[in-house]
């Protein structure tokens, strides 16, 4: 699996599940600002790969970013 | 008044130490509920000074049925609180180039009737051309109670006089459909002078200009370098003047609609204000109960007056902020607090004003939030008697 090749969409909910699971604090996030300059998408490439690296699968599959549910759903 | 760009009224008087009560006077006085929303950090502009994670070469713009869930979700809970004035303020990245610009500002007129007051304003860079202005954005705005455009001149870009007279003639276009402006400018100390030649030609044109001190890295205090003479000019430099008002009027393009909130004439703090400028947005309450004003919290850093730790806040209660590319919902920009929610998610405001936990309140957004010392027994909204 290549987070990179994820669409925009699937990034940005990826990462909603990442945020969703952590205390997000400004202190917490700041390590995905570091590791993406003017780079939204990297952004939450850098999000969901922190997340990988902690429970091993992408959010939507493993760990407590199975449970995030969305306000208006998924769809593009 | 004879000096048009220096404040007759000195901010280096107001007793910063001793002030208890801090707020935006349509805060203060209203059943305001303010929105500052970055909607992404797409720019079209790449500015070598841009902070690094402050806008993107790519795009982050979030669906727009999701936008507008968004809004109608704020202001459900907003008025389950008791507020039905509202201010948003739109940002980006460059807000203009959302897909759901527009139709945000749409929906909120489509409400408008429902309100009783709403406020539209944005912060862009100003480079879409002059016929969207006078074609998408004006048409989009021209409804609701106030509108207004800080707008953000990079002079890496508006980078010749003929740029710089174009940007002043889509300000100029947006003045006269009474669009409130000020031109934002980061006054460098290395080119402090320079920078403010630019600002006295926006300002001899009818545009009030923010001259606004940079910041150190961290953003939590003003650079050094600044001389005396550039700390005069940043204390008490061209305080904002009703330049829109007086374009709007000889214009005589909008007809605005009147707030239909019933401000509390007794209240014994706003009754000893009846006299103060409307453009005196800020208002000040010190120990001894004195009064003080201000005219816009952008103001606050030039006196490195933002330490608010512990001072009990209504942000979060009566205001939000909602932050990309994260998606987070936050009380405020720099609040050290964990997030009310994620835009994705859902969110929960606050039942009460709560303690601030940080330690720097640096985006006027923050700081203009009404907030009080601890101990304090005054007001933060109409009605409040939280402090008991």
């Amino acid at each position: 699996m290549n987070v990179k090749e994820l669409s925009l969409r699937q990034l940005q909910l990826e990462a909603a599940r990442v945020i969703s699971t952590m205390p997000a604090t400004n202190d917490n996030i700041y390590k995905f600002n570091v590791a993406s300059r003017h780079n939204s998408q990297g952004w939450y490439v850098a999000a969901i790969e922190w997340y990988v690296k902690e429970y091993g699968g992408l959010p939507s599959e493993v760990g407590p970013g199975r449970d995030v549910e969305f306000v208006y759903g998924e769809e593009e | 008044m004879n000096d048009l760009k220096t404040s007759e009224y000195d901010f280096t008087k107001i007793p910063y130490k001793d002030l208890v009560r801090v707020g935006q006077r349509t805060m203060l006085y209203r059943d305001m509920f303010t929105v500052s929303w970055l909607l992404g950090r797409y720019c079209n502009y790449r500015c070598s000074y841009c902070w690094p994670y402050a806008r993107s070469d790519t795009k982050d713009h979030r669906p727009t049925p999701l936008m507008i869930k968004t809004v109608d979700e704020i202001k459900r809970q907003a008025r389950e609180r008791g507020f039905n004035s509202y201010h948003f303020s739109l940002s980006g990245g460059e807000p203009t180039f959302h897909p759901a610009y527009i139709p945000i500002l749409n929906h909120l007129n489509d409400d408008v009737s429902n309100t009783n007051y709403t406020s539209v304003h944005m912060t862009s860079n100003m480079s879409r051309p002059i016929k969207w202005f006078e074609n998408q954005y004006v048409p989009a705005v021209r409804h609701f109670h106030r509108a207004s455009i800080t707008a953000s001149c990079h002079r890496e870009h508006v980078n010749t006089q003929e740029k710089i007279a174009e940007f002043a003639d889509k300000l100029e276009l947006c003045q006269a459909y009474d669009t409130q402006i000020t031109i934002n400018m980061v006054m460098v100390p290395e080119q402090f002078y320079e920078i403010y030649d630019l600002s006295l030609y926006f300002h001899n044109r009818g545009i009030n200009v923010t001259l606004k001190p940079q910041s150190d890295p961290t953003a939590s205090k003003v650079v050094e370098g600044y001389t005396e003479d550039m700390l005069a000019k940043l204390h008490n430099g061209m305080p904002q003047r009703a330049f829109t008002e007086r374009k709007a009027m000889a214009a005589g393009l909008v007809q605005r609609p009147k707030p239909t909130y019933n401000i509390d004439k007794a209240d014994p703090l706003r009754k000893r204000q009846v006299e103060v400028d409307p453009h005196y947005q800020i208002e000040f309450v010190d120990k001894d109960n004195v009064l003080w004003f201000m005219d816009q919290a952008e103001r606050f850093n030039a006196f490195n007056f933002n330490n608010f730790h512990t001072w009990e806040c209504s942000s979060g209660y009566r205001s939000i902020i909602i932050r990309e590319p994260d998606g987070t919902i936050k009380r405020s920009y720099s609040c050290s607090e964990v997030p009310l929610g994620h835009i994705e998610t859902g969110f929960k405001l606050y039942d009460k004003p709560m303690p601030c936990g940080g330690h720097s309140c640096v985006s006027s957004a923050d700081s203009k939030i009404p907030k009080r010392a601890p101990g304090t027994k005054l007001p933060l909204f109409p009605g409040d008697r939280s402090y008991e």
